[in-house]
């Protein structure tokens, strides 16, 4: 269980971007993180993974406990090795290296057989640069990177991002069956809230640094904010211009 | 210039490659340090001389027996890679590169200082004099000190490499001079990385120290001068590269040996400055260097 505790957030050395800010993602289960550009999905993995070091930021109050183990502001290289493994936005990868190379960096398993059974098509690009992959076959780096490092926890940072609606299909039915055949307890930031609601079990919804809704996903689907604003069905009967600002003054005032 | 024959320019050109060899374990040292973290060592000549004074210390006063002086040496600067890193750069761990570059430049004055407050500014003794025979290869007759470079470079290309292809530390070094954030979410151990980066830098550094002033007949801050060739080295053959920094070396010392063989006809100092005009011709033909590696920008 990994369990963030009214944590609040800071980058270089006062700008506040998250603020008591609770979420739990159960053991063995995927939880999505919604919400739109600059809620805070990414701050709140990277606070997790301990990436945010790296920005200047750093988690000022509250706690972050992994398996009952205190790991707020831990180095990153820690974290990983604690098995806490994060895939980072925009498809981050070793471009220089070769693919196969790429999946042998840091904590990974000798064998590799588990990274091409979920991506059989990195099999066949294991020696080219990895510079040369498509985004999606980066993007399927990046995952299959993460999986090698046996995590029990993987934070995955919009891997819908840039890339075509049927890879978008394909990559989360291979999510799902990595929460499911690995084993393997996911925290999913993503915009793509019907994609992510599809395979979650639960979901947060993030805006401004703070959390404004949570519940299992069938729910939070059926929600008329979450339509309107994270999917843009725009069919919650909100037409007039009148309804929308008094719907957005009660949220400003609610944060 | 008429009586050039074809014996005496094989021998200049052999010889020239030959020097460059020399520069090559402090190239290498530049540029593993690059290729781990990105950062240009400006340091590295100051990481020669100390490297030079430590084995003079070892060898000349310490140890009586030449060979166990020089490993007494190598262990001796092998020690400041973790030094350096716990003091100097690990505040700086993934921080924007070019904080790291400038940090170089004042641990660059800093170690200079230093130097001089230990071991002075007069000359002391070379901690390895080379047989002042010459090596004859039929016709050919060639420095004794050039041969021994020669030797111990390829050795020290051939571990690195090996170092670089087959371990773990080694491909974690790549991993991490391309993205040290993303390294460390893997779980690499980037202040590892940097600490060994450093040591095998100091100790190239400290074996090219002992061939030099061994060329030199001394040891002396003017070794530091000698370093400034190598940033040329580095970057003619292509920062990131092992072979590359062997052959940028290489070609400065032909360069040097065919500015010298000018030197009379074209004015006082072209030695020097043929090796930078090959550079700059090189890198208008090839600017990632020789055997640079180009950067992949997918648009």
């Amino acid at each position: 269980m990994l369990r963030l505790t009214n944590i609040e957030i800071t980058y270089d050395p006062f700008i506040v971007v998250i603020r008591g800010l609770s979420l739990q993602v159960p053991r063995g289960q995927i939880v999505a993180l919604l919400g739109s550009n600059g809620a805070g999905k990414s701050t709140t993995l990277k606070s997790i993974s301990g990436v945010i070091a790296a920005e200047r930021g750093r988690v000022t109050r509250g706690t972050i406990e992994f398996e009952g183990e205190r790991i707020d502001n831990l180095s990153a290289d820690k974290v990983a090795k604690l098995g806490i493994l994060h895939v980072m936005e925009g498809r981050r990868i070793f471009r220089e290296l070769t693919v196969l190379e790429n999946l042998k960096v840091g904590l990974s398993d000798d064998d590799i057989s588990t990274a091409f059974d979920f991506f059989p098509r990195l099999k066949e690009l294991k020696d080219l640069r990895a510079g040369y992959l498509s985004g999606g076959e980066q993007q399927m780096l990046a995952i299959a990177r993460a999986l090698l490092g046996r995590p029990k926890v993987m934070l995955l940072d919009e891997p819908s991002l840039g890339l075509a609606p049927s890879i978008i299909n394909e990559l989360f039915k291979t999510i799902r069956r990595i929460n499911e055949e690995g084993n393997i307890t996911i925290l999913l930031a993503e915009q793509n809230a019907i994609k992510a609601l599809e395979i979650a079990d639960y979901a947060y919804v993030l805006e401004n640094g703070r959390i404004m809704l949570d519940g299992q996903s069938q729910d939070i689907m059926r929600n008329r904010d979450v339509q309107e604003f994270l999917m843009g069905l725009g069919e919650s009967g909100r037409k007039s211009f009148r309804e929308v600002k008094a719907y957005k003054r009660r949220k400003r005032w609610l944060s | 210039m008429a009586t050039l024959d074809l014996i005496t320019l094989t021998q200049i050109l052999i010889a020239g490659a030959l020097t460059g060899t020399l520069y090559a374990p402090l190239t290498l040292g530049f540029n593993i340090i690059y290729r781990s973290s990105r950062v240009v060592n400006f340091a590295q000549g100051e990481l020669l001389l100390i490297g030079a004074y430590v084995a003079y210390t070892f060898t000349v006063l310490v140890a009586s027996n030449l060979i166990i002086g020089l490993m007494l040496a190598i262990i001796a600067t092998g020690l400041v890679g973790p030094l350096i890193e716990r003091a100097v750069l690990r505040p700086l761990l993934a921080r924007p590169v070019f904080a790291a570059i400038l940090v170089t430049i004042g641990l660059g004055i800093s170690l200079q200082g230093t130097s001089q407050l230990i071991w002075g500014v007069t000359p002391l003794a070379a901690p390895v004099s080379f047989p002042a025979e010459p090596i004859r290869i039929g016709p050919i007759i060639l420095p004794s000190v050039s041969v021994y470079s020669a030797l111990v470079s390829t050795i020290l290309v051939s571990v690195l490499l090996l170092f670089y292809q087959k371990t773990k530390l080694g491909l974690s070094m790549r991993a991490a001079g391309e993205d040290q954030a993303l390294a460390m979410a893997l779980g690499v151990n980037v202040r590892t990385v940097i600490a060994t980066a450093w040591t095998i830098s100091a100790v190239s550094s400290t074996v090219a120290g002992v061939l030099l002033s061994g060329v030199f007949g001394f040891v002396s801050y003017y070794l530091l001068f000698v370093a400034l060739r190598v940033y040329v080295a580095a970057i003619v053959g292509g920062l990131d590269s092992v072979g590359g920094a062997i052959l940028g070396s290489i070609l400065i010392g032909v360069g040097e040996s065919i500015g010298g063989l000018l030197e009379p006809s074209v004015g006082p100092g072209f030695r020097d400055a043929f090796p930078l005009l090959l550079a700059l011709i090189v890198m208008m033909i090839r600017p990632y260097g020789l055997l640079g590696t180009e950067r992949i920008e997918r648009i």
